[in-house]
């Protein structure tokens, strides 16, 4: 009997160590780019254009001859320099909004709630694509279009615990004792909502990679010569017959840092919310 | 029935006015002067003030903002989108003539992730913690992680180049939507298969369920009878849900099929800053959001007695 139990809490928590070791991993490659890489990631030899993986460049070497693996490393800077602070901002505007609209009910929750289920009307990717058709490509487009367009999502799952828990028994008793309200946003409020804001920012930062390797695909990133993962894979379609890694590779640490974080954020889930332990 | 239904329409009512506050908001922030641009692209001297100024009064551009947005909803809700500043169409003609093959696109995505999703689902909950259920949970994990693009051309290496079975894009009705539809709805198809599986287990352990057992029913329409419909409802509400998302996918996956829908259209307005077209894009897909949501509150009524007869 305790075998199975145990058997099955491992289970629940090795996708959770599988999932920020792949994310530390990422985040390390991330950070040590400039240590780390081979050769500069943006540096052209046409004479060694489109190798295969080889002693001089691990991954080969794509149509004019960057280093892959050099590129691969500098993407994963570039897509968690911009996914990390994306995510943050995400969280910190959705958790204020949230707060904000079920804690002080009334008009404020029904004008935020109004431009909450407005934005659900509007896909992430269209209200990016909009903001991005004003203010143009580029990595700071890129990160107001996609906070703009994240974090109704995320005030929508917090204001709802938030008026649950602003009837309760201790929050009436902090205001009988006369607690200010940011007292007890700061104090009751945000420590019931922390839980579910670290996994949903986890789960988020996934979305984010996601949409952020869609975009540059589309040639809406930052700037070539850039290195982007969805780019990159833009870039090695047309070689594909002969190049296959050209494309293969960029797709497989998108997916992998994507399953990093979803991993992470569903043990987290699993952890910190008992109710979905059973299913 | 009708009071639901008039509730329903009434709650989707604000959120139309926001998105199309948003869509002209779009238009009022892509700066520039239209009245400067246009009497100055007749010659190509500066335009004289009293020209311009004769512009803006006659295009209304000096009311006072809420006055505008008035006037701009009154031409949207006649199909007046303005026009495209790359093209000079008329942006509605732009967006209508492409959007037919965009929602053809998008709701064949989620017919095969219905079809894919539900069988599965129901096959996952039915052998729960057996080997075909850790299967299928690793699937659905794998394939939230893979980009869509990416899904997309690797179908067409090995559906097209490879194996030659399908063409690798262009438009219809027969092979062609086939791989489009499949890398778009490969996501949905995993997130419907979770949710039936969890709601089949659900509805399951129910006690109106245990009386269709105990009155004698066979297990097969107890399943069809009386878990099945219920255990749809979240899937249904997921699936109306995702059909804007369906559209916003739609808008990379049709670049790689060379699918002739919106995406083009958008892309190129994006590229171009070509914010009339943009307008009326939120406008549009915001409308199709109201009518998806009406139709999947129509559908609770099939499905939900507590809805038709409460």
């Amino acid at each position: 009997m305790t075998s199975v139990v145990s058997a099955k809490r491992f289970r629940r928590h090795w996708t959770g160590f599988a999932g920020s070791a792949i994310l530390a991993a990422f985040i390390l490659a991330g950070v040590l780019a400039p240590v780390i890489a081979p050769s500069d990631p943006n540096e052209v030899d046409l004479t060694a254009d489109l190798l295969g993986p080889g002693a001089q460049h691990w991954l080969g070497t794509d149509v004019v001859g960057r280093d892959l693996l050099s590129r691969l490393l500098y993407g994963a800077r570039s897509t968690l320099g911009l996914a990390i602070p994306v995510a943050l901002l995400v969280t910190a505007i959705g958790i204020v909004a949230g707060l904000v609209a079920g804690y002080f009910g009334g008009w404020l929750d029904t004008v935020i709630s109004a431009v909450l289920n407005a934005l659900f009307a509007l896909p992430g990717l269209i209200l990016s694509l909009a903001i991005l058709a004003l203010l143009g490509p580029g990595t700071f487009s890129l990160l107001v279009a996609l906070t703009a367009s994240g974090w109704a999502g995320f005030a929508r799952v917090v204001r709802g615990p938030v008026t649950v828990v602003r009837q309760s028994g201790y929050v009436e008793a902090a205001l009988a004792a006369g607690a200010s309200d940011f007292h007890i946003l700061r104090r009751h409020l945000l420590p019931n909502i922390l839980g579910p804001a670290v996994v949903l920012a986890t789960l988020d930062l996934g979305s984010v990679v996601l949409s952020i390797a869609a975009l540059s695909f589309l040639g809406l990133g930052d700037r070539p010569p850039a290195a982007e993962w969805g780019a990159m894979l833009n870039d090695g379609r047309v070689y594909f017959r002969l190049h296959p890694h050209l494309m293969v590779l960029p797709g497989i640490c998108i997916f992998l840092l994507v399953l990093g974080a979803n991993l992470l954020g569903d043990s987290l889930r699993d952890i910190l919310d008992p109710t979905t332990y059973r299913r | 029935m009708t009071g639901y239904l008039v509730k329903r329409l009434a709650a989707l009512i604000p959120t139309l006015v926001l998105v199309s506050m948003l869509a002209f908001g779009f238009t009022e922030l892509a700066g520039g002067d239209p009245a400067r641009e246009a009497a100055e692209q007749g010659d190509g001297d500066l335009a004289s003030d009293e020209l311009v100024a004769e512009l803006r009064s006659r295009w209304g551009l000096d009311d006072s903002l809420p006055v505008r947005y008035v006037r701009w909803l009154a031409g949207a809700a006649q199909g007046d989108l303005g026009e495209s500043y790359l093209s000079g169409r008329p942006v509605a003609d732009e967006l209508l003539a492409k959007y037919p093959a965009t929602l053809l696109l998008a709701s064949t995505a989620l017919i095969f992730a219905s079809l894919v999703g539900i069988p599965l689902g129901v096959l996952v909950a039915l052998n729960s913690d057996s080997w075909i259920d850790h299967l299928g949970r690793v699937g659905a994990v794998s394939i939230a992680a893979v980009p869509g693009f990416w899904l997309g051309l690797l179908l067409i290496v090995l559906f097209a180049e490879v194996l030659g079975l399908l063409p690798a894009g262009g438009f219809g009705l027969d092979g062609h939507i086939l791989l489009p539809a499949a890398a778009l709805g490969a996501l949905p198809a995993a997130t419907v298969t979770r949710l039936t599986r969890a709601s089949v287990l659900e509805v399951q352990a129910l006690d109106y369920v245990r009386t269709a057992q105990a009155k004698g029913l066979g297990p097969g329409l107890v399943a069809r009878r009386h878990i099945l419909p219920n255990a749809l409802v979240p899937s249904i509400t997921f699936l109306g849900l995702q059909f804007g998302h369906m559209v916003g996918g739609a808008i990379v996956i049709e670049s790689i099929f060379a699918w002739p829908g919106v995406g083009q259209v958008v892309l190129t307005a994006v590229s171009g800053r070509d914010i009339p077209v943009i307008a009326g894009f939120v406008l549009l897909s915001g409308l199709v959001y109201v009518v998806v949501n009406l139709a999947v509150d129509l559908s609770y009524l099939v499905l939900d007695p507590r809805v038709r007869l409460g």
